[in-house]
């Protein structure tokens, strides 16, 4: 069986709309779970107990238990405590959900990786604690944060295939979806498959220069 | 003469470390105090205390007519009152130099961006980096990293400075220039209490010089008597060791 | 809340989460041992085969491994004309992954292992291979062990995908449960609970290992 070169050409288009929505909701949760990240990275390094040991059994969860049934429960139970969306949003809430997760620790590592002298020299020059968070202390974390966070968003886009379960259309669901009509998997997947790494490839390689400008710069 | 700093039986301990064991110490307005002492004996303590980096154990710290060891003190007032210098400078990497002095004249001062420039660019000015007020810290030499941070601490027009070693981290070439600031801001008539193993500056510019041993003040006085006529055992074997 | 739904299909989905651990248990030994093999392999002085796992690793660690396992269970038997059972295209799936995973860990392991170690070793008049095993190896092991634990916690949480080419692992037999019950609560929160107690203990070790290696 030979690899049927015209069948991918007619799928393109179809293609195209998956892999466009695939990095469109990597970018999405990627933004929302850098919000969820920061704040529970805040809460964990400056926050009283409570909110510590809330923030802690959040990431915990987040990190030990499988993605894709958290995308399940949020698709399946939700509605059943009355919390209805639809399978975008709940996609949307489950990745952010495990990526805020893992972003706290990111975020909780760059904050404390920023040396304690720089947080001392603001404060002899008499900043109050929330003006050396934003000013001294967040921008440094920030940087120190970058390389992981680019490293991240090829996480996300990954775990974004599991999407296509609850009916997403993003590339893997436009692969499933294609072969289910015809038998035409070997060529389908080979596309998928090339788009992903394309994807992939390309923001590892954008880490990979990033990486190397800091380097440079520190 | 108007007290600047006042130090009275000073404690602190670090766990079971007892490293202030009673200080008392006074700087007057316009008085370069010089504290030395062997490694260890609390000097950066006894500066990170008085800016309220550490909290004492029992004593109290006069800062003019405030007293910082009350438990309701505004640092952000004394802060302003107090500026300090570190030994590795300190200076916020991710911000260029007009931005490191900048910063806290107009969040704390409210001062408007325009009138700190210009603070700055005459500070600047004085220290010789004019030019470098676009560039990053890590473009810097230390000598030039450290200038920088002495300029930072006078943006607040502070009354006082304290200095914690801050040309121990330099390359010997480099010491003077940061020396020559220092001695300039003495002249000026800046009161300074200063953390060194410079004896050279300490003996060109001190007024009092103070020996701390075991946490404590263990000998005091002006240069001339100090250096030529040591009383305590310890300040002998000290000043045997650190003048060769 | 009745959680007695748990309790009256415990032996169904008892039965799930015995398959969930044959799956990870096989797929761990096969990607650790071909992980080890292909780790050493990448560091070969030999372009071709340098070149070879380079481009094996990247793809296997970049594609996403639900990709991988849909191709071993719907792409290969179709282009080869065989069949491939879903527990197997499950495994093949994850330890393709796990493999490339580890290779990569020991790349770096072994790189970031100073060169004067090789040199003592050669000048100790040990050859290639024993230089690798007496002196690489254990000093590589001990910073491969935190990462590698991280392998297996996200090894863990992918025998979950197993229920999409059709294994009837804990996954699969929650969602048969939810659909004859109507009651998603209780099932999921068993599900999450069961792989969260495997995986804890794990992370928090991965954890505790790491903060001793600085
Ligand atoms: N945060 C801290 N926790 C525990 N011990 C500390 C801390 N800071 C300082 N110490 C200890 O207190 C003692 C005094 O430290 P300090 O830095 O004040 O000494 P120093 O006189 O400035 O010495 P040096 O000349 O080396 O700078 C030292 O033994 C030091 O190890
Ligand atoms: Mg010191």
């Amino acid at each position: 069986m030979g690899f049927d070169f015209n069948f991918i050409m007619e799928q393109i288009p179809y293609l195209m709309l998956g892999a466009r929505n695939t990095l469109i909701i990597s970018v999405i949760v990627l933004l929302l779970a850098v919000i969820v990240g920061i704040v529970g990275a805040l809460a964990k390094t400056s926050g009283g107990r409570f909110l510590r040991l809330i923030t802690g059994m959040y990431v915990e969860i987040a990190r030990n238990t499988p993605e894709l049934v958290q995308i399940y429960f949020v698709f399946f139970v939700f509605p059943s405590l009355g919390l209805k969306f639809n399978s975008f949003v709940s996609g949307v809430i489950a990745m952010t959900f495990f990526g805020g997760g893992y972003l706290v620790e990111v975020f909780r590592a760059g904050i404390e990786a920023v040396p304690k002298t720089q947080v001392e020299a603001a404060k002899s020059l008499a900043l109050k604690n929330r003006q050396i968070i934003v000013n001294i202390v967040f921008p440094q974390a920030l940087k120190i944060c970058l390389p992981s966070l680019i490293g991240y968003l090829i996480f996300i886009l990954k775990m974004s295939s599991l999407l296509a379960t609850i009916g997403i259309v993003e590339l893997t669901f436009v692969a499933n979806d294609v072969i289910a009509n015809n038998f035409h998997a070997f060529e389908m997947f080979s596309a998928v498959a090339l788009l992903y790494l394309i994807m992939v490839w390309t923001i590892s390689w954008l880490l990979g220069i990033v990486e190397k400008r800091f380097k440079y710069e520190l | 003469m108007e007290t600047m700093i006042r130090l009275e039986n000073v404690h602190k301990t670090f766990g079971s470390l007892q490293v202030l064991n009673g200080i008392n110490m006074e700087v007057k307005k316009g008085e370069v105090v010089v504290v030395i002492g062997p490694s260890g004996c609390g000097k950066s303590t006894q500066l990170r205390c008085i800016n309220g980096l550490e909290n004492i154990d029992a004593g109290r710290i006069m800062v003019k007519d405030i007293d910082i060891t009350s438990g309701k003190v505004d640092w952000q007032v004394v802060r302003q009152k107090v500026g300090m210098v570190f030994q590795s400078y300190n200076l916020y990497p991710h911000l260029n130099v007009m931005r490191n002095l900048i910063l806290s004249p107009m969040k704390v001062q409210k001062k408007t961006k325009k009138e700190a420039t210009e603070y700055a660019e005459i500070l600047l000015d004085r220290v010789g980096l004019l030019d470098k007020r676009d560039a990053y810290p890590g473009q810097l030499s230390g000598g030039q990293q450290q200038r920088i941070a002495i300029v930072r601490a006078l943006m607040m027009q502070p009354e006082v400075m304290l200095f914690d070693e801050v040309t121990s981290a330099l390359d010997p070439e480099l010491i003077n220039e940061v020396l020559n600031v220092m001695i300039d801001l003495a002249k000026s008539g800046m009161t300074m209490m200063v953390v060194t193993h410079e004896m050279g500056f300490a003996k060109a510019v001190a007024n009092k010089i103070v020996f701390m041993s075991n946490g404590v003040v263990a000998e005091e006085g002006p240069p001339e008597e100090f250096f030529a006529n040591p009383k305590d055992e310890r300040l002998k074997s000290f000043l045997s060791k650190v003048l060769h | 809340m009745p959680w007695d739904i748990v309790v009256k299909n415990w032996s169904f989905l008892a039965a799930g989460l015995w398959a969930t651990i044959e799956i990870f248990v096989v797929s761990m030994i096969a990607g650790t041992v071909l992980g080890v093999l292909m780790g050493v392999l990448r560091t070969s002085r030999v372009f071709l085969i340098q070149i070879t796992t380079r481009a094996f690793i990247e793809v296997f660690r970049g594609l996403p491994t639900l990709i991988t396992m849909f191709f071993v269970y719907f792409a290969v038997p179709m282009l080869f004309q065989i069949e491939i059972p879903s527990f197997l295209a499950a495994v093949i799936g994850l330890t393709l992954w796990e493999l490339s995973e580890i290779a990569e860990i020991m790349r770096g392991a072994i790189q970031s292992i100073p060169k004067g170690q090789v040199e003592a070793g050669r000048a100790m008049a040990l050859n290639k291979a024993q230089v690798l095993i007496y002196i690489l190896m254990p000093q590589a092991v001990r910073r491969m062990l935190p990462p590698l634990i991280g392998v297996y916690t996200r090894l863990v949480k992918g025998t979950a995908l197993a229920s999409l080419v059709g294994v009837n692992d804990l996954v699969m037999a929650g969602k048969i449960v939810v659909e004859r019950t109507l009651e998603p609560l209780e099932v999921y929160v068993f599900i999450m609970a069961v792989f969260f107690i495997i995986n804890y203990p794990l992370s928090v070790l991965s954890r505790k290992l790491e903060r001793k290696l600085i």
